[in-house]
This record gives structure tokens, sequence and C-alpha cells, in this order.
């Protein structure tokens, strides 16, 4: 009897141990996998406070013209460059496409009234439980008419997407802050990709926007986080054409060796729904022209 | 100075007999012992084939996670182009090297968990209270 109640005392601490350390992993798990993240507001506020620091002198404000708010020579050239703008027949195109009905008599109109409604993208919308963006909102406005939807690297939907930047000229950039859960995810992942090191040279996004902005890079300044998103679909020197951001986005991973991810991408919505969220208070200029 | 040449015409022919033994055995160095095991010996296609499924597997890994790299894409293509053109060895050594890579990128993508976090600026101490201390100046969120 003795026996077995020393066993039975045995097999209890045992089993003690066996939950508490269970118990530990679990709460470490917990720890571990929840990383303490800061709130949107919170980042914003740093990023602009970061960016103060970084270009004394320089309103926030200013970095919706990029490098073009402190490389004065740049500026110069950029506004020489405005005269005649380059995107100018790309906005006119989507004008165009823009006023074309549908086959069922609608058209872009009826989703997008006077046109000029770039402030209102991107948000997360809670029953779909996804980042809405501007080119996808236009997709499915074409579906809801019976209309296919467009490849997001077509001209067309490019020039559409010019042609409600240039509408929307001078609005300010207010996303609502995320606070429901899901919403909040998509947040942090966009964050998470704007500062994950990836490719071969091990670059994060913000190891240049960030930490490097206002360095150069061989030739070029590196612009400032803050109005990435302000000016977009931008006239590019390189690619001789108007392009959208996630072109852009796709083109910065590339050259740090990266695998690219689509254009519309889960992963590349989540990317400009943070960086929207953190430009808010700065105006809307697209499209504009950078090299 | 006739003792010094006494000595060299001595020495002369161990010394040529050494440098052309040494030379003879770096010739005929095995090449499988030259750390390139991948692309020399009966090389099949076959061969070339489990290489590249083998890199194929650790680069579809490196996708899922997010991370994948160019390069090893490059590489992976690379060996395929040379598997078509017959030249298994060559194919072989592009299917190694794209494993490499993506091995590498499954270790990034392993670092970057938990070290994303600290790149960000921190927010300025006092200046946020709760989750919305938006500037009063600016418009408020829609």
């Amino acid at each position: 009897m003795s026996v077995n109640t020393k066993r039975g005392g045995a097999m209890s601490k045992v089993l003690d141990s066996v939950v508490a350390g269970l118990v530990t992993l679990f709460l470490y798990g917990l720890a571990s996998s929840t990383p303490a993240y800061a709130g949107p507001e919170a980042d914003r506020q740093a990023m602009r406070a970061h960016y103060e620091k970084r270009f004394p002198g320089i309103p926030v404000e200013a970095h919706k013209d990029g490098v073009y708010a402190f490389d004065e020579n740049a500026r110069e050239q950029w506004l020489e460059l405005e005269d005649f703008p380059p995107y100018e027949i790309a906005v006119d195109e989507g004008e165009e496409f823009f006023n074309i009905p549908f086959a069922d008599g609608a058209s872009y109109s009826d989703c997008f009234s006077d046109g000029a409604v770039k402030s209102q993208y991107p948000y997360f919308d809670e029953d779909r439980s996804e980042v809405i963006t501007l080119e996808l909102a236009i997709n499915d406005c074409r579906r809801q008419h019976g209309e296919e939807p467009l490849p997001y690297n077509s001209a067309e939907i490019v020039r559409l997407s010019a042609y409600i930047a240039f509408l929307s000229r001078g609005q300010i950039i207010a996303v609502a802050e995320p606070s429901s859960e899901s919403a909040l995810a998509a947040y942090n992942e966009g964050k998470r990709f704007y500062a994950s090191r990836r490719g071969q040279l091990n670059f994060a996004c913000n190891s240049c926007h960030v930490q490097l902005a206002g360095n150069r890079l061989r030739s070029e300044h590196l612009s400032a986080s803050l109005g990435h998103v302000s000016h977009w679909p931008a006239y590019r020197l390189k690619w001789q054409d108007v392009g959208s951001l996630h072109r852009r986005f796709a083109r910065c991973n590339q050259q740090v060796r990266a695998e690219p991810f689509a254009q519309q991408s889960v992963e590349y919505r989540n990317l400009e729904y943070f960086l929207t969220y953190i430009s808010n208070g700065l105006p809307l200029n697209g499209p504009a022209i950078r090299k | 100075m006739a003792h010094l040449k006494m000595n060299t015409l001595r020495t002369l022919p161990i010394a040529l007999t050494l440098t052309t033994g040494l030379f003879l055995t770096a010739c005929t160095e095995p090449r499988d012992n030259q750390n390139t095991d991948s692309i020399t010996g009966p090389m099949t296609a076959s061969t070339a084939n489990t290489a590249i499924e083998q890199a194929q597997e650790e680069y579809t890994a490196s996708q899922q996670v997010g991370h994948a790299w160019s390069s090893a894409q490059a590489a992976l293509d690379a060996a395929t182009t040379a598997h078509d053109a017959g030249d298994f060895a060559r194919a072989a050594s592009e299917a190694d090297h794209a494993a490499v890579l993506a091995e590498a990128s499954l270790v990034q993508a392993s670092a970057e968990q938990g070290a994303w976090l600290e790149r960000f600026p921190k927010a300025p101490e006092g200046k946020i209270s709760g989750t919305s201390t938006q500037d009063s100046s600016e418009p408020e969120p829609e």
C-alpha cells in the first residue's frame, strides 16, 4: 500500500512537472509568436519624428515629392519636365476609358462618381477581410457591370488610375486607422514586409528608405517612405511609360534579387495599406514623374 | 666559386626530378578530389534530374515563406536549359548552386521572423497616448 502511495506521489510529481513544463512552453510560445507591435498611429508618429530629425528644415509633407524634397538639382530638372508632363497622354487616355460605357449602359462613373476618389483607397473591407485598392475597385466595378476584369499590368488600368489620380490631386491621404483584428493583421503584414530583409542582397524596403533615406545609392538619392504612395501611378523615365505603384514594388524586389510578387497580390496590397496609413496627412499629387 | 658550381650541378637533377614529379602529380590528381563531385563522374540525365528536383523543392519552400530569390530561380532555369541541351554535368552544377541559394533564402526567412520589428523608428516618448493621436492640424481619417 505504502509502495503504491509512494508510486502515486512520484507519478503526481512527474505529472505536475509535465503540466508546468507545458504551461511554460505555451506561455513562451505565446510570447514569442506575438511580437510587441506598436499601434498604427504610434508607427505614423514615429516615422514623422524620424524624418523630421533626419531632414531638419524639410516639412514632412514635402516628402510627397520624393527625392525632389531635398535634392535641389533633381528638383529643378523635375520642375522643367512638369512644363510638358510626359504623363499627360496617359491621363487623357484614362479619361477616354473612363467615359466609355459598359455593355450594360453603365460606366465607371456609376462606381466612382466624378472620379476624384483616390483618397478613399486603399481601405480594409471587413466583409471581404482584405485590402481594397483603387485597381481592385476598378475591376470590381467592371465585374459588377458584366465586363471582364483588366490585367493589372495592362495599359488600360494604369491609365484609368492615372486619370483618377489626376482628378484627386490635392486630396489629403486619410486612411482610417485599422481597428479590427483582421485590419490590424493586414496592416502588420504590410509593416512586416516593409522591414523584412529579402533577396540575395539582403535588403529590406526600410534599409534604404528609413535607415539610409537621404543618402546616395550610386548616383541616386534615397527617398523617404512617407509620400511613397502619394504620387502613383507615375511616369518613370526608365520605363518611358506610366506605371503602377505595385510595378515599382516589384522592381524594388527584383533589384535586391528577390522574386517579386504579382501586382495586386495580397502581399503588395497589405504593403500599400501600411505605407498609405503612415503617409496620412500628406496630399495626393499623382500622376508624377520619377527617374 | 667552383665549389658552388659543383653543388649546383649535384642538386640540379634532384630539383628537376622533384619539380617534374610535383607537376605530374598535380596534373594527374583525380578530378573527384577537386571538390566538384557533382560535375564529374558518369553524369547521367537522371542524376542531373534528381539534382534539379531537389533544388526545385528547396526553391518552392522558399516561395511558400515569401522569401524566394530571383538568383535561385535563374540558376534553376540555367540547370533546366543545360539539362535540355544534354549537358548534364552543367545541369547538376547549376542545380546545386540553385539549392544552395534557396537554402540561404530559407535561413534568411527564418532569421527575419523576429528581426524585422527592431528596424522601425520608435515612437517619440510622451507623444503617443493610446492609439489615436493624430495631429489636430490634420483631417480625421474617413
